[in-house]
């Protein structure tokens, strides 16, 4: 398991730059590099007042040639499974992402925390991941490190930050 | 600026808690006194500011002020009548290689919760954000730097500093602390690089005198890492001054160090009177910079590039808090922390980072040296405000300037031209050269596009400075101007041997007639003695539809001591051959940039000096992006075609149609291409082989 | 005499614009969205905006024309995608012409160049009557195209029936280009040599005021079909390099190096330019050319009228020009030394600048 967390500070009151990342992602994906879009799929509120949300992204994430040649564009991207709560401190996530679908677990939580006196928001994104040895077995061994490569670029690098994007573009959205 | 007497205390109490010994501290030097008078004098502005230090990158680190005391002391400003406080700070360069270094973010992580312990709230600024004017003198080492306009209107200002050593200047506390009010994240270039960072301490002191100073020495941060490795040490004691002259000159005789080891430093005036109470006697077990490291650092620092490089390897970072911006500074911060995790008290550890720091100089240096040889673009231009004042200068002293250079002049007749126009001679351990060069261009149009009085910043080797007009003629041309040049050592060989900048200021008067304009000047001051002297005259003259430009100079400048050692006139002929080419290069190079200005060219050699709000981007950034562009344009076969192309095995020529019997080897003729209905021409005139 | 001149902020098309005006023709340029106007947008002339690749955008501009010069090309052999080069040349050339002809333009002036009459190894002096071998690998690239550009055109030509006059300038240099060029390229390269070096073979060089007007002689009185030299002088690259470093104060060649040596230089410069961005001062390609003999004569031309000026004179108007550009750095400047010649060369420009300001105004 690899384990990675980062923390974002803004200078907007907590409700408003949670409800901009619940609600608006669509609209922040422009701002994200390597991002071509992001598409709500499914959005359920809950009656405990939970929000379930699922959004598409589409990446075009800049991989070395050979990797890039190996995998089609229906591949870059992921689902990103979300649950929110009802006060918008908490977001529960799991991604799953195109590539090698049901090999690798990605899943995590970002907490959202008051600071600056209220005036801010301090953003802790905080998440795992590993790949399914068994499901890497199963690639032929001329693609394995190149699959193994996309992976921790997609997932490693990419997410994490992407998060420290989106949640300076909320931000933007909101001036 | 101090006044005519001030107060001290330094308190120091093992079983006292901190914000106890703050309050001891603050009462001995009457500071609610101070408080009560300043704001009654202000009238309706109960503003004060607070300027902490706020430089750590870490929660609860020894090399930042404790933010309890900070919001400790300000209730204790509430409580004394105070309408609003507010903690002020700006970025620095940290926030180009780290996140979350805003002021605001980083405020919130290394403790300020915008909120006293007795509920009052408190707002934290960035002093960069309402800095829109400049208070400074035209003729300060601050010109044109705007300053907040909070801090110079609040009405009361108080600086409270962490404890702490410096590698470069042995120890940063409350001077140190008050340029964090400065705009402009790269503060190591414009105000130490750039600047005499002693006078901008001066300057800033004079526009925003701090009402009350105090170091929060409870938990220090000592040994020879300074801000980029703090290795706490409990030493508490609490300083407090009514002048942050007296605070820094009481916490360096506390490190057991002379005040003197920082550049910001200098004594208050002898008049001024300081009541102390306290003891300044060293901490016991105190651990400072050691003397070759700040040497070795102040010279690492002058180089721009390796020291915006180096700084994110060498700093300590809590990266929960503050990652880095780009992943290669993190790997190589992680990689080299174990080397200087070797513990610091240690002389071993000592040693390890004695050694990192004198090889980063030595670095330094060769860059420096090749850039002033060999890449003169590379290097950043300096600002230099003028540092002379007209009121100064007597009438006398004007009109004395053309006669004298005539009178050195004269020294020259006699003296023959060589086949490139220069003439020399030493008089007084001063070289006497004049040069001339003829440009066939006529005269109206050379100086329409050539001002004479400009000449100094186009001659060779010109790296900055800066000229004031103090009187024009009726056409509105300049006829009497104060200047100050930089130039690159002089011979720029003598970098190699610890050549400095060459550092004048000087005063020159303008006469025009018709067809001819001529500019002299003498040296009145040299900032940093680089210079004994340096006078001179230029002229333009018409000469038929032709243009004739003269330079004659006196010139003494102090060379390196390596240099100064040897007595080069022991050896005439060499010395002759030296001064010959030296001069021969300055007169060549000086003479094309004249022409190039003609063209209507920059001949300004280096890069544009550092500005605030512009950021250069990191070189590791720039390394990066080139890494990105190679990756981008070469093909991913790169090696194989590269191969291919170096492939000796293959015949670069047509091979034959057929071999006769006789061995002679046929080739297929080309056909004959003609366009449908065009003649053919024969071969007729031009040059033929 | 109503003139479009395609690719109008290029080095020729600046100067024909410039040429057309002083002998009193009417002149109009065509320029691509975004181009640099700074040497044209204060000429008196009307510019549109339209792309060689794109038909549609031909057609206002060439209404009312009598006569068209396409001088619109890639002339490179760096930075520019070979597949460009092929588009712009063939593809571009076609649709002038297509589109002259639905305009009722009378006369086209394809500008091609020299390459297409060949090189070879032996000093000789080439005419319109040599072609270069178009299945010579050494011939690819730039030259290819070149080659099927002029037999396009004249397939085209007469297909239509409109006619055609192939303008073929040697190494042309000067001023208002807005790009560097090769041409103009070998005169700053030479002065940014530290170890100025040269190489065999040689070269033709001429001024591009003359090659301008060339142009307009060719279009009064070429032959339809028919190419000419527009050149001036042959000289081995030794000489060339001579009266540039003599021109500019800078030191004669010390080295003559071999097509080996070039090779290896270009590759070290070409990498050079990958690393910092900035153009190479020599690439493969050019490198390729060393040791051949770029000799023409412009004897056809010169029976129609065609009188140019000395490669000395064309080389002393180039570096008046290129040693007040950005083409020379800084520390390149500062070791010249501009005989008179080129401040002649250059005060007479300015007159003629301010000259035609004065007449637009």
């Amino acid at each position: 398991m690899k384990p990675f967390q980062t923390l974002v500070g803004v200078r907007k009151p907590l409700p408003d730059i949670a409800a901009v990342i619940r609600d608006r992602l669509p609209e922040i994906a422009p701002a994200l590099a390597d991002v071509s879009h992001i598409e709500v799929t499914c959005r359920e509120d809950r009656e405990d007042g939970s929000t379930l949300l699922i959004n598409e992204w589409r990446v075009d994430p800049k991989l070395p040639g050979p990797v890039r040649q190996a995998i089609s564009d229906e591949m870059l991207g992921w689902n990103d499974h979300a649950v929110w709560t009802v006060d918008l401190t908490e977001c529960t996530w799991r991604i799953e992402p195109f590539f090698m679908p049901g090999a690798i677990h990605c899943a995590g939580a970002t907490r959202f925390e008051p600071a600056m006196g209220g005036h801010g928001t301090k953003a802790i994104f905080s998440g795992e991941f590993a790949v399914d040895a068994s499901a890497l077995a199963k690639i032929p061994p001329g693609l394995r490190g190149a699959a193994v490569s996309a992976v921790e670029t997609i997932v490693g690098s990419m997410v994490p930050r992407n998060f420290r994007h989106t949640i300076e573009a909320a931000a933007r959205l909101l001036d | 600026m101090t006044s005519a007497a001030a107060t001290l205390a330094v308190v120091t109490d093992d079983a006292a808690s901190p914000t106890d010994l703050l309050d001891r501290a603050a009462s001995a030097i009457g500071f609610a006194r101070m408080v009560k008078r300043a704001l009654r004098r202000k009238g309706n502005n109960g503003e004060v500011i607070v300027v902490p230090a706020m430089d750590g990158f870490a929660s609860g680190s020894p090399a930042i002020a404790d933010p309890a005391l900070v919001e400790h002391l300000i209730d204790r400003l509430y409580d004394l009548g105070a309408s609003s406080v507010r903690v002020g700070a700006t970025e620095g360069s940290d926030a180009l290689w780290a996140e979350n270094r805003d002021v605001f973010m980083r405020a919130d992580l290394l403790g300020y919760r915008y909120f006293t312990p007795a509920g009052r709230e408190y707002d934290i600024v960035d002093l960069a954000e309402d800095a829109k004017h400049s208070p400074f003198a035209a003729e300060s080492v601050l010109a044109g730097i705007s300053l907040s306009a909070a801090l110079q209107k609040a009405a009361f200002r108080i600086v409270f500093a962490a404890n702490r050593t410096d590698t470069a200047d042995g120890y940063a506390l409350t001077l140190q602390t008050l340029l964090s009010v400065l705009p402009g994240r790269d503060k190591e270039s414009l105000y130490f690089r750039q600047r005499d960072p002693g006078a901008v301490i001066t300057a800033l002191l004079d526009a925003v005198p701090i009402d009350a100073a105090f170091i929060d020495a409870y938990v220090s941060s000592h040994g020879h890492g300074g801000g980029a490795r703090p290795l706490a040490f409990e030493t508490r004691t609490i300083i407090a001054a009514s002048d942050p002259l007296v605070a820094d000159q009481a916490g360096a005789l506390k490190m057991g160090l002379d005040p003197q080891a920082s550049r910001l430093w200098h004594a208050p005036p002898a008049d001024v009177e300081v009541r102390t109470s306290g003891s300044v006697l060293p901490y016991d077990g105190w651990v400072n910079v050691t003397p070759i490291v700040r040497e070795a650092a102040r010279r690492r620092q002058k180089d721009a590039a390796l020291d915006r490089s180096v700084r994110p390897f060498l700093q300590q970072v809590d990266t929960s808090l503050f990652p880095f911006r780009n992943e290669a500074n993190a790997r190589i911060n992680t990689w080299i922390e174990p080397f200087l995790s070797v513990d610091d008290a240690t002389v071993t550890g000592r040693q390890v980072f004695a050694l990192l720091e004198m090889i980063l100089a030595q670095i330094a240096e060769g860059r420096a040296a090749w850039q002033i040889l060999f890449a003169k673009d590379a290097i950043t231009r300096r600002p230099a405000a003028l540092n002379v004042r007209a009121q100064d200068i007597d009438e006398d002293r004007w009109a004395g300037v053309s006669p004298t250079i005539a009178s050195q002049r004269a020294l020259l007749s006699g003296c023959t031209a060589d086949a490139e126009g220069l003439r020399w001679r030493m008089v007084d351990g001063a070289v006497l050269f004049d040069c001339v060069r003829r440009y066939p261009v006529p005269f109206d149009a050379f100086v329409a596009a050539v001002p004479v009085h400009r000449t100094i910043q186009f001659m060779n080797d010109y790296i900055g400075g800066e000229a004031a007009t103090l009187a024009s003629d009726e056409a509105g041309r300049v006829t009497r101007q104060l200047e100050r040049n930089l130039y690159l050592p002089q011979p720029n060989f003598t970098v190699l041997l610890g050549g400095d900048i060459i550092d004048v200021t000087k005063i020159e008067t303008v006469h025009y007639a018709g067809d001819r304009h001529v500019m002299a000047w003498q040296t009145l001051l040299s900032a940093n003695g680089s210079a004994l002297a340096d006078d001179g005259l230029v002229e333009f003259a018409a000469v038929g539809d032709d243009t004739v430009v003269a330079i004659f100079a006196r010139q003494h400048f102090r060379q390196p001591p390596l240099v100064e050692a040897f007595d080069l006139t022991l050896l005439p002929d060499l010395h002759a051959w030296l001064v010959t080419d030296a001069y021969r290069r300055f007169a060549s190079r000086t003479f094309a940039n004249l022409e190039a200005v003609l063209e209507g060219r920059d001949v300004r050699i280096g890069k544009p000096a550092a500005q605030v709000g512009t950021d250069e981007p990191l070189p590791i950034d720039g390394l990066l992006a080139l890494a990105e562009r190679l990756r981008n344009e070469l093909p991913d076969d790169w090696i194989e075609s590269l191969r291919a192309r170096f492939d000796w095995t293959r015949k670069d020529h047509l091979a034959p149609d057929r071999i006769d019997a006789h061995g002679f080897r046929h080739f297929k003729t080309v056909p004959q291409r003609s366009y449908a209905g065009s003649p053919t021409h024969s071969a007729g005139s031009g040059a033929a082989a | 005499m109503k003139a479009l001149v395609t690719g109008a902020n290029g080095l020729i098309g600046a100067n024909l614009l410039r040429s057309l005006h002083r002998q009193g023709h009417q002149a109009n340029g065509l320029v691509r969205t975004g181009s640099d106007l700074t040497h044209i947008a204060h000429l008196p002339v009307t510019l549109s905006v339209g792309d060689v690749l794109n038909m549609d955008s031909l057609r206002e501009p060439m209404s009312g024309r009598d006569v068209v010069f396409h001088t619109a090309v890639h002339f490179s052999y760096w930075g520019h995608d070979h597949a460009e080069v092929r588009a712009t040349a063939l593809d571009g050339t076609r649709n002038v012409l297509t589109a002259a002809r639905g305009a009722g333009v009378r006369r086209v002036v394809v500008t091609s160049s020299t390459v297409t009459l060949g090189a070879g190894r032996e000093p000789l002096v080439r005419d319109e009557t040599s072609f270069a071998d178009a299945d010579d690998s050494r011939n690819a690239g730039y030259v290819a195209t070149k080659i099927e550009q002029e037999a396009r055109a004249a397939q085209i030509a007469e297909e239509t029936g409109i006619e055609i006059v192939f303008a073929l300038p040697t190494m042309s240099v000067g001023p208002f280009g807005t790009s560097l060029g090769p041409s103009n390229g070998v005169i700053t390269s030479y002065l940014a040599d530290s170890y100025r070096l040269s190489w065999p073979g040689g070269c033709n060089i001429v001024a591009v005021e003359d090659v301008a007007d060339g142009h307009i002689l060719l279009a009064e009185s070429g032959e339809p079909g028919a190419r000419y030299v527009l050149g001036s002088e042959n000289l081995t690259w030794r000489e060339v390099h001579g009266m540039i470093a003599e021109l500019s104060g800078v030191s004669p060649p010390l080295q003559i190096v071999g097509k080996f040596a070039s090779r290896g230089i270009a590759a070290a410069q070409e990498l050079r330019a990958l690393v910092t961005g900035s153009a190479p001062l020599a690439t493969r390609k050019q490198a390729d050319m060393v040791g051949r003999y770029y000799w023409y004569s412009h004897a056809a031309t010169q029976a129609l009228g065609y009188s140019p000026r000395s490669a000395r004179d064309a080389l002393a108007g180039a570096i008046a020009w290129l040693a007040a550009s950005p083409h020379v750095a800084r520390e390149t400047r500062m070791g010249m030394r501009l005989d008179r010649k080129v401040h002649e060369a250059r005060a007479g420009r300015v007159r003629a600048e301010d000259a035609l300001r004065n007449r637009a105004a």
